[in-house]
């Protein structure tokens, strides 16, 4: 009979400078793509711990992460910061004899497979500054050193100095590294304040790392940060407020795949770049080993090429996280990229007689990040 | 033989330059600059001139105008930054008078201090929205509406006085020297939603700030809003809000509608589009001129330790007035007409 020793592992030197995918059960089909090295997989969603159960026997070196889902319909109070006790229709289960705590949780998630444990936060409402406390204490009794301390945030945690000045607080006496993952109906990073308060709270810490998001997971890595998580899913790259509803398109809608367009540093769905931009042609072609010079408004909304659309995400957010660890200044390769981006947006426009001007968040981290900075 | 500091600060609080009060008392201003300055002494004849020409007793001038702590202790004004030099050192010197004015006259029955300040080491971890549940905590305050906010203050031991400040650009005056109550002076001329805010904004200095810091004022205003709005009442009713909704929760929180619009917004519960488009229906309405108008609120502590120990006979006005180190018709217009 042999004893398998597991060894302790230090979330923050795991998670330090890695950009992870997070998904559901698509991470399955993704996982091969990943790079072991520099990458790794945050499953997430209802079916999250059967699929870390599948993919860690098939890829034992790759990093996986189990995302409890509790802050998708429950709020973290001062009173119970981590709402883990199972309950139906606010009466205890069946299943009170077996009591789930903050730490059955985590210890359940590394047996299962997962290299470190997210510790199950509530969602952190508006200005709930005594509920982020009991967080920051509950989670600093936590003895271990393989948990990752997860804030599930409503958007003025960034925006409003009060909230972030407490966050700032929160995450520089954490013992453990902190991730946050903002809520919004869509994209968090495109409403008033966001951009400017990421980057003043990434200027004051640098234990922190963004999950559910999209360019926002360089962007923390740029500035020092610990790491980011990118949604593989348009719906995994911001969360929901419980009680609330994500936007959700009308009937009928374009079905069809958000793809990352490499020069422009944005998201397009692939139907609606052949409508908006290139009724008339001049669409780009993409040199990833994913696309091999193909179009990029070639996907349709079938599940092959939804699919194949992920990987080519994915190869260009690999590209892009290569490229800023091989860099010697990483906000200088950001401001760099951010001012390739604007200047592809007008090469695009010209090519096309079609108006494409940056989105709102792109215009912000523009703005925000200055080649001047850099001596440009 | 007089004081320097205390013809200083006796000078300074009638609003009058070393020229005005030499003419006015028959002595050159070399002179009184020699005084001030601690070079000459000044007494007898030309003692009595200058305490006419200040209308303060001669007694006032004989001691030190309040202890080292009460000199030295950091003062928050809440003010706009177009606030002239000279008017805020007016008002300065008006807060150590007032405090010398005032503790002397409080009998044992008035509320002892039971407010405490945020700790050193807090600072960087206890927000300023928790120190105003804190506060509320400690007075018993359930969540809801505060009532009367002076009365609450005074509750916690804080003594507020209400003066014309003689400027629109200044709301108020705090400060809390250790061994003494915190002392708020309010501008009367003021509207009452901004006195109440002002005051919270005053007692979150209290408890928040014993030196200046760059976030001071900020801090202040955090506590403010929560103090007056804690985040889960301010949940349950600042969803979907209008102009006719702020002016039904104006006169309910007592809170201004620029205040409930802003508090809307820190609570996440408005996005900025919103924001601005009420920021815009308010300034149409008129932002400076909001039609709700509430009553303002007036301080009671120093008035009833006054009535106790007049009804009690322990206490001649004269006397009363002796131990403020004030004239008798200063007295008698300040602190006794303001309770008729």
């Amino acid at each position: 009979m042999t004893t398998s020793v597991r060894v302790v592992v230090d979330a923050a030197a795991l998670l330090k400078g890695r950009l992870l995918s997070l998904g559901a059960d698509d991470t399955v089909a993704l996982a091969a793509d990943i790079d072991t090295e520099h990458g790794g997989i945050v499953v997430t969603g209802a079916k999250a711990r059967a699929t870390v159960r599948q993919l860690r026997p098939v890829y034992p070196n790759l990093v996986l992460i189990e995302q409890p889902t509790v802050h998708e319909d429950r709020y973290a109070t001062a009173e119970q910061p981590f709402p883990v006790e199972r309950e139906q229709d606010g009466q205890p289960s069946l299943f009170e004899n077996d009591p789930v705590t903050v730490e059955s949780v985590i210890e359940a998630q590394i047996a299962n497979g997962a290299d470190v444990g997210v510790i199950p936060t509530g969602f952190l409402r508006a200005g709930d500054h005594a509920a982020m406390t009991a967080v920051s204490n509950g989670a600093n009794a936590i003895k271990r050193t393989d948990v990752i301390l997860h804030l599930p945030l409503a958007l003025t945690w960034v925006t409003v100095e009060a909230d972030r000045a407490k966050l700032i607080a929160a995450i520089r006496r954490s013992k453990h590294p902190v991730v946050i993952s903002l809520a919004h109906k869509s994209d968090p990073a495109s409403q008033t304040g966001v951009v400017d308060g990421l980057l003043a709270l990434f200027e004051a810490v640098k234990n922190v790392g963004v999950w559910h998001s999209d360019l926002g997971t360089l962007e923390v890595l740029a500035y020092g940060g610990l790491c980011g998580a990118f949604g593989i899913r348009a719906s995994h790259r911001h969360i929901v407020e419980p009680e609330t509803r994500a936007f959700s398109p009308s009937k009928g809608h374009d079905k069809s795949p958000n793809v990352l367009m490499g020069a422009l540093q944005r998201f397009k769905k692939s139907q609606a770049m052949t409508i908006d931009w290139f009724a008339n042609g001049g669409e780009p072609s993409c040199p990833c080993p994913v696309c091999g010079n193909r179009p990029l408004n070639r996907f349709t909304a079938s599940a092959s090429d939804v699919l194949e659309a992920h990987r080519h995400n994915l190869h260009l957010v690999t590209d892009l996280h290569r490229g800023l660890l091989a860099s010697p200044n990483r906000r200088a390769w950001w401001a760099e990229l951010l001012a390739a981006a604007e200047l592809a947006h007008m090469e695009l426009s010209s090519a096309t007689n079609v108006k494409i001007e940056p989105d709102p968040a792109l215009r912000k981290r523009i703005a925000l990040n200055p080649l001047t900075d850099f001596g440009h | 033989m007089a004081v320097p500091a205390a013809v200083i600060l006796a000078r300074v609080v009638r609003d009058l330059t070393q020229e005005e009060l030499g003419t006015s008392a028959g002595i050159s201003q070399g002179f009184l600059s020699k005084v001030e300055r601690g070079d000459v002494d000044l007494d007898g004849d030309r003692l009595l001139r200058v305490a006419a020409a200040l209308k303060f007793p001669v007694e006032f001038f004989l001691q030190e105008p309040g202890s080292t702590a009460s000199q030295t202790a950091c003062a928050f004004p809440r003010k706009r930054n177009s606030l002239q030099i000279s008017v805020e050192k007016r008002v300065r010197a008006l807060l150590q008078i007032t405090r010398l004015q005032v503790e002397p006259l409080l009998d044992d029955d008035a509320p002892p201090v039971t407010l405490e300040r945020r700790s050193a080491e807090d600072a960087d971890w206890i927000s300023p929205v928790e120190m105003a549940a804190e506060v509320r905590a400690r007075a018993g305050l359930p969540s809801g509406p505060i009532p009367n906010l002076t009365q609450l203050l005074e509750k916690l031991g804080v003594l507020v006085v209400v003066r014309d400040l003689g400027s629109r650009r200044l709301d108020a005056l705090g400060q809390w020297p250790n061994g003494h109550r915190p002392l708020v002076l309010v501008n009367s001329t003021a509207p009452a939603d901004r006195r109440r805010f002002t005051s919270s904004h005053e007692l979150g200095h209290a408890v928040l700030h014993t030196t200046a810091t760059d976030a001071q004022e900020r801090e202040a205003d955090q506590f403010a809003a929560a103090l007056l709005m804690p985040p889960e009442d301010g949940r349950k009713v600042l969803r979907d809000i209008d102009i006719p909704t702020l002016e039904r929760l104006k006169a309910q929180w007592g809170m201004s509608m620029a205040a409930l619009i802003r508090r809307a917004r820190d609570l996440g519960l408005v996005n900025d589009y919103r924001y601005r488009q009420l920021n815009i229906e308010l300034s149409k309405a008129g932002r400076s001129n909001e039609r709700v108008q509430l009553t303002p609120e007036s301080p009671a502590t120093l008035l009833d330790a006054l009535a106790r120990q007049r009804a009690a006979g322990s206490s001649s006005i004269a006397e009363l007035a002796a131990r403020a180190r004030m004239t008798v018709t200063e007295f008698e217009n300040l602190y006794l007409e303001a309770a008729s």
